[in-house]
């Protein structure tokens, strides 16, 4: 870390033509839990905490560096408190080419309700359940830009673990996760570096992406060892591919990915739709969503998302606050499990925004592996300052 | 197209600049090819050039030259102080004078009061000799002989008998005019010779050889002085100006070129020098030196503001090109527009400048930057002259009187325009010379005291061979000269009959009594072989009779008179030889003082519709050029004024217009309009790309223009009253009222033209509210009549499209073509959002746009502020025809997400704009239809080709001289007014592309507005397809 933090210092002599640009968001967040907790060393009730998310970047001509860090402290989780660089990296672009070093967060995939596809980034899940926070990765990332389409090659040097909740947090397994026992099946452990490549293309109304990763899941299994649990990264070589068909006011999305190497092989699955009505109500535009989601591993496998369908509305005020509305409900089609979720947002002024956040939990069955969150149905109200 | 024009003149200055050395070489060659025509150039020194071939006058007068003996000749006036002309030493001074005339080069005859056949009868002899022998002859029977003798007295002998006359007749073998000079030089030198053998003599000389002989010596005087002033003049103006050495030997050099080239051509062509062509180099300098001075300021302002002295050429060029060209084609036109003209000579003049402004236009983009990219120059920081801080004033002036200044100076105008009529069409070739050329003044004391100038011929005919000496014939001679002579206006006829009655008294012993014609024809006709027989070598009566004898010339010797006098008196003669003579004496009256007497007249009607076609040529080249017809309109004004007041102030100063002054309008308009084309360019420039109002915009154009108007003005003005210091008439006086012209033009271009505009742009500004209330199919009438009106003008090819749709599509491809070439460019927005409450916020953002021929362009949009919204991009690739591709990049997430382009009606960041207004926008997303002009506006509705489109129907107004949207009407899918676009402030960059600083919309239904306001318009940056790639928009920042 140091080192690259030295090579960005180096980077970043400041030139004649470059930019130095900052920014960032500094936010509060007060989570109240609508039921008593599962577990007796979960707090109860309301949980504050504060996130500070401070952006510096430089730009030159053809190169920029980026440097954003993130702490988040929070009340009652001490796991949840903790500190992490998103991005901290040099990015170059030529005409043929771009190459980017650093710790970095890259996105795949087309999908709203699951990410099967997005791999690169270890999921921080302490932050939210629905996976779309992710810890930095450092890389080596080599972008080739074709005709034919762009090729990325990655090498992924330190590996980064998933984020456990802590003994006092919600929204945990039923069992504490032991971090540091975690088995990292790879010779070097988390030194290993990882590979991946991914190709990309617009082809008309077409979006494709094809990647094959090797290295070190994201996703990682669990072994029992005494109370705890001991979360295992195993070796894979992961196959994906997302696609998306743009046609008219419809998206269509579909993910799926092949895994070797976490038990027996398996693919797994998210597609469906997005619709959206255009100025429904005046300015506002109302999308509807419907993705299906399968996993091969089934009920007894360690996804939610085994055979479900996820149905969701989006709305967009379009007005000066940027009033924004997202209520969805993911419905098990083999139990009668039901996941609603609901997220709002609106600017305060030109700087501040609230959000608020509700996540509830329905006849979640024991043998789901959503139970142990099954208390846990929470209305989160935020807000954050942008700088 | 103006883009590919400009990015032409660009590569072609770096061409000039990279190759110096050959284009130097080439213009030089060029120049030289050119004037080494010059060695084919000759001075003309025949008064006839004036006249054209098939001029009736010429042509009657051409006749009788070649009947009887030209006249060409000398007349030596000698003149003793003592008053005493028949003494002893005044008559030995004659007959030296008569006995040299005939040993002057191309001399045939010699008249004198010595030499006058005395017709004396001795007896029944006719004995005719010589009047005087010598000096020891009767002297005082001389005298009594001399003074009753109608030939002698008033031609040859003053009245009083207080000088003498001897007339040389000449005839030249050539139109060489080394004869005439050759000639007039020995006849100067023998009256030198006898001033100086006979002390208390004078001699002076006149004569149509000495009035050819002045044409020559003026128009090589006014070259050999005039020239040379005219340079001192310009390169004083040039060093006050530019100082720059460098820069001031360049102009010096251009011009001289320039003024060379014309020079040349007029060589090739085979022009005559006469006096107005004599004052082409004069004219060619003083017009030629306003191009390089434009070309050398801005690339001086260029180096003063940083550029390299090679980059500051080239900025100059481009920026100069068009005008330089425009303001050398428009006063080509001018002077070519002296091509109606009836006079040959200023044909010539017309023709010779118009090359030699052509050739300062080539040496200005050619020989010029080739030259300076040489020339080692240091531009000198500009000081704050007087002038610009003295325009700048003025322009505050012009502003807070316009009323006053209108109706003031309008009704100046106008009133200096009544006085045209106090001018007076007058040619007298005698005054053509001023009171400093010995010609002028021996002429005019000739006139007074002796034989006037003023002649008019007649060729008399008799109808038969021999038929002279036919009584009848002879008496109806007789009574035209009784008639003549009884006439106020003559002072002298000299007719045949007068040789008849003397040969017919000298038969009768010289009794009185038969001094009239003789009885029978018989008789007439030998009395007329007798006298032929006696008269000695070298005195025959061929100046008076034709050579079958069937006709006579009849010379009538008038007081002086106006043109005008002159023109009557001659019809008045021929009406009475109509009325009183047979059919076969109906001669008519020539001399060249009766062809002067008529080419004024018949040359005004010519310069009048070369004038009329040089202002409508003049003002369409505006036109086009302003891209204006309204402004095209009012710019008749300033151009057409100062003509108008400059002959009504040359009435007040006396009026007197000879033939030259006529065309002083023609040429005029193609300088003065070079001033208004300036003002105007500017103007509009303020007005379109600035944004400025009328008032602002006159202010600018005070400040940047002004300097340089007053200054080219200034050089003009100091030209022209070179030129008046010609000692030619005709020049002097174009000089002058061409010098009163100017004046008048500078006035009104800061005086009137400002006024007017501001005045107009209220009417305009009016008139389009009122347009609004006008009921639909009168405004559409209206419209259609102003488009017709335009089309023909203008011949706008949108306008040809048959149905509305085609018009409509037109009108969109056009607007379309008018951007085209842009490349790429990037700007920065800044959106202030407004709802009803008044409340605002704001929104930035950057755009990048990337054009993409024959393909839909790529825009690319990154999010500012607000600061959640921060570092979020939205990517678009238009599609021609289909749904646009676009991306939203997410950055909390990173993601790059496909949306569906369905959005394009909907808001943009909460606003009341949507996607598609501030995106590109590609013609084959709707279809069009013309509804009718407005305003100078053509407006069309357009309908959204995608069925989503929020959007039925987008009335959209768009300005026919740079077809910019102006202003969107959207309706909503009920088909009612959603809202309204405005388009403000349009600038235009890369001297073609028009982008708006300034964007409103409001919504009708809600009520709330965005004001969108663009800056920091960047053309050109280089972007390419990779800048607008999804890794670009990841990476974009």
């Amino acid at each position: 870390m140091k080192k690259i933090l030295a090579a960005l210092v180096l980077f970043a002599s400041p030139s004649a033509s470059g930019e130095w640009r900052t920014g960032g968001q500094a936010g509060l967040e007060l989570r109240g839990f609508t039921q008593a907790a599962a577990f007796p060393e979960q707090h109860q009730g309301f949980d504050a905490s504060g996130v500070l998310e401070p952006e510096l970047s430089y730009g030159a001509d053809r190169w920029s560096v980026t440097f954003r860090p993130y702490l988040r402290v929070d009340q009652h989780d001490s796991e949840r408190t903790h500190f992490d660089v998103r991005e901290a990296y040099w990015e170059t672009a030529r005409d043929q080419w771009e190459i980017r070093v650093g710790i970095r967060k890259v996105y795949w995939g087309v999908a709203e309700s699951n990410h099967l596809v997005d791999f690169i980034n270890q999921i921080d899940a302490v932050e939210n359940i629905d996976g779309e926070d992710r810890l930095g990765q450092p890389m080596v990332n080599l972008a080739l830009v074709q005709n034919y389409g762009t090729l990325d090659l990655f090498a992924l040097p330190g590996f980064r673990e998933r984020t456990f909740a802590g003994e006092a947090g919600r929204l945990r397994a039923g069992l504490s996760v032991s971090e540091d026992d975690r088995i990292i099946e790879a010779q070097n452990g988390r030194a290993h570096t990882d590979w991946a490549a991914r190709y990309t293309h617009s082809l008309g109304d077409w979006d494709i992406g094809l990647s094959h990763f090797y290295g070190l899941t994201r996703d990682p299994s669990f072994i029992l060892r005494g109370a705890a649990m001991v979360p295992v990264y195993e070796l894979i070589h992961q196959s994906s591919l997302d696609l998306q068909w743009t046609v008219g006011s419809f998206l269509w999305k579909f993910e799926a990915i092949d895994r070797v190497g976490q038990g027996d092989r398996f693919k797994a699955l998210v597609f469906g739709y997005e619709y959206t009505f255009n100025g429904l109500i005046g300015p506002a535009d109302l999308g509807v969503l419907t993705e299906f989601q399968w996993d091969e591993r089934g009920k007894t496998g360690p996804s939610p998302a085994d055979n479900d369908l996820f149905f969701g509305a989006r709305l967009a005020a379009n007005d000066e606050a940027s009033t924004e509305l997202l209520a969805g409900m993911v419905q098990d089609l083999d139990t009668t499990t039901r996941f609603f979720n609901i997220e709002a947002s609106r600017r305060i002024g030109e700087s501040f925004k609230v959000t608020l956040e509700g996540r509830f939990f329905s006849a979640v069955r024991p043998t789901d592996p959503l139970f142990p969150l099954a208390q846990d149905d929470y209305i989160e109200i935020g807000i954050t300052r942008y700088f | 197209m103006v883009q590919q024009l400009e990015d032409a003149i660009v590569r072609y200055a770096r061409a000039v600049i990279k190759y110096r050395w050959l284009v130097m070489a080439l213009s030089l060659a060029v120049a030289g090819a050119m004037a080494s025509g010059a060695k084919h150039l000759g001075f003309s020194t025949n008064y006839r050039v004036f006249f054209a071939e098939g001029n009736p006058q010429l042509e009657a007068f051409e006749r009788m030259q070649d009947i009887y003996t030209k006249s060409d000749n000398i007349l030596f006036v000698l003149v003793p102080e003592d008053g005493a002309a028949l003494d002893k030493d005044t008559v030995k001074a004659a007959a030296q004078l008569t006995e040299a005339g005939w040993k002057l080069p191309y001399a045939t005859r010699v008249d004198s009061i010595n030499n006058f056949q005395h017709t004396r009868a001795e007896g029944d002899d006719l004995t005719v000799g010589d009047l005087i022998e010598d000096e020891n002859s009767d002297l005082v029977y001389a005298k009594k002989k001399a003074l009753a003798e109608p030939f002698l007295n008033g031609q040859l002998i003053g009245d009083k008998a207080d000088m003498v006359g001897i007339n040389v007749t000449l005839t030249f073998s050539s139109n060489d005019p080394k004869e005439v000079a050759k000639t007039v030089k020995q006849a100067r030198a023998l009256a030198r010779q006898v001033e100086a053998d006979n002390p208390g003599h004078r001699v002076r000389m006149t004569g149509l050889t000495m009035l050819n002989n002045a044409f020559m010596e003026n128009s090589q005087g006014d070259m050999l002085t005039l020239v040379p002033v005219m340079y001192a003049v310009i390169f004083l103006f040039a060093v006050i100006t530019l100082r720059s050495v460098a820069a001031t030997f360049a102009t010096l050099f251009v011009i001289l070129l320039s003024a060379a080239t014309g020079l040349g051509f007029a060589g090739w062509a085979g022009f005559p020098i006469t006096p107005p062509s004599a004052m082409a180099p004069t004219l060619i300098m003083t017009l030629a030196v306003a191009d390089s001075i434009h070309i050398l300021l801005t690339l001086l302002g260029e180096m003063r503001r940083g550029r390299s002295k090679n980059d500051a050429i080239v900025e100059s060029m481009r920026l100069n090109f068009g005008p330089v060209f425009l303001t050398s084609l428009t006063t080509a036109i001018g002077f070519l527009s002296m091509n109606f003209s009836e006079a040959p000579p200023f044909w010539h003049l017309g023709n010779i400048t118009a090359v030699g402004v052509a050739g300062a236009w080539f040496y200005s983009i050619t020989f010029l930057p080739a030259l300076m990219s040489m020339l080692p120059m240091r531009a000198k920081k500009a000081k704050d002259s007087q002038v610009a801080m003295g325009l700048s004033s003025l322009a505050e002036f012009v502003i807070a009187r316009q009323k006053q200044l209108l109706t003031g100076v309008g009704v100046t105008a106008i009133a200096l325009s009544l006085f045209i009529v106090r001018n007076e069409f007058d040619d007298r070739w005698v005054e053509y010379f001023d009171e400093t050329v010995a010609f002028r003044t021996d002429s005019d004391f000739t006139a007074k005291h002796l034989a006037g100038p003023y002649q008019m011929q007649f060729n008399l005919k008799s109808g038969e061979p021999g038929g002279i000496s036919n009584p009848s014939y002879l008496k109806n001679v007789a009574s035209f000269k009784n008639w003549l002579e009884a006439q106020p206006q003559t002072r002298h006829v000299n007719s045949f009959t007068d040789v008849m009655r003397k040969v017919n008294r000298s038969m009768h012993g010289d009794d009185e009594a038969y001094y009239n014609i003789p009885e029978s024809r018989e008789l007439a006709a030998q009395y007329l072989l007798l006298y032929e027989m006696s008269l000695p070598y070298g005195f025959d009566l061929n100046n008076q009779i034709n050579i079958d004898k069937s006709a006579t010339r009849l010379v009538l010797t008038v007081n002086d008179m106006s043109a005008k006098e002159i023109r009557l008196f001659a019809a008045k003669t021929e009406e009475w030889l109509r009325a009183n003579t047979p059919k076969e004496m109906h001669a008519t009256a020539s001399s060249a003082m009766v062809m002067f007497a008529h080419i004024a007249k018949r040359n005004l009607a010519g310069a009048l519709v070369g004038a009329f076609l040089a202002l409508i040529l003049i003002s369409i080249i505006l036109m086009f050029t302003l891209r204006s017809f309204r402004i095209g309109m009012v710019s008749l004004v300033p151009n057409l004024i100062p003509a108008l007041a400059a002959f009504g102030v040359w009435g007040l100063l006396g009026g007197r217009v000879t033939m030259a002054l006529a065309l002083v309008t023609g040429m005029t308009i193609g300088i003065v309009v070079d001033d208004t084309v300036h003002f105007l360019a500017k103007y509009l420039r303020a007005r379109r790309e600035m944004g400025l109002s009328p008032e602002d915009a006159i202010r600018y154009v005070f400040e940047t223009v002004g300097p340089a108007l007053v200054g080219t003005s200034t050089v003009l003005i100091a030209g022209f009253m070179v030129l008046a210091q010609s000692h030619f008439d005709m020049n002097a006086s174009m000089g002058k009222l061409t010098a009163i012209t100017i004046v008048i033009a500078l006035t009104a271009d800061l005086l009137l033209l400002p006024p007017l505009l501001l005045v107009f742009e209220r009417i305009w500004a009016k008139k389009e509210k009122e347009e609004k209330a006008m009921t639909k199919g009168y405004k559409a009438l209206v419209d259609s009549m102003a488009a017709g009106a335009l089309l023909l003008i203008a011949g706008a090819s949108p306008l040809l499209a048959g149905t509305a749709e085609e018009k409509g599509l037109a009108i969109a491809v056009e607007a379309d073509k008018r951007d085209l070439g842009y490349a790429d460019f990037t700007a920065d927005s800044l959106m202030i959002l407004k709802n009803k409450r008044g409340q605002t916020s704001t929104r930035h953002t950057r755009v990048r746009t990337l054009e993409v021929i024959n393909g839909g362009d790529k825009t690319l949009v990154l999010f500012d502020k607000p600061r959640d919204v921060k570092d979020t991009k939205f990517l678009t690739h238009s599609k021609m025809s289909g749904n646009d591709d676009q991306w939203l990049f997410l950055p909390a997430l990173k993601r790059v997400k496909r949306i569906s382009a369905n959005n394009k009606s909907g808001p943009f960041m909460g606003s009341e704009f949507s996607y598609e207004d501030i995106g590109s926008q590609e013609v084959e997303e709707y279809t069009y239809k013309w509804i009718r002009n407005e305003n100078g506006n053509f407006v069309i509705e357009r309908y959204p080709v995608d069925k989503k489109s929020g959007y039925t129907k987008l009335l959209t107004w768009i300005d026919q001289e740079h077809y910019r949207i102006q202003k969107v009407e959207f309706y909503d899918r009920k088909g009612e007014l959603l809202k309204t676009l405005t388009y403000h402030d349009y600038q235009q960059y890369l001297g073609k592309h028009w982008r708006p600083d300034l964007m409103k919309v409001v919504n009708r239904q809600t009520g709330k507005a965005t004001d969108l306001t663009w800056s920091n318009y960047k053309f050109k940056q280089g972007l390419t397809a990779r800048d607008f790639d999804r890794n670009a928009l990841k990476r974009a920042r």
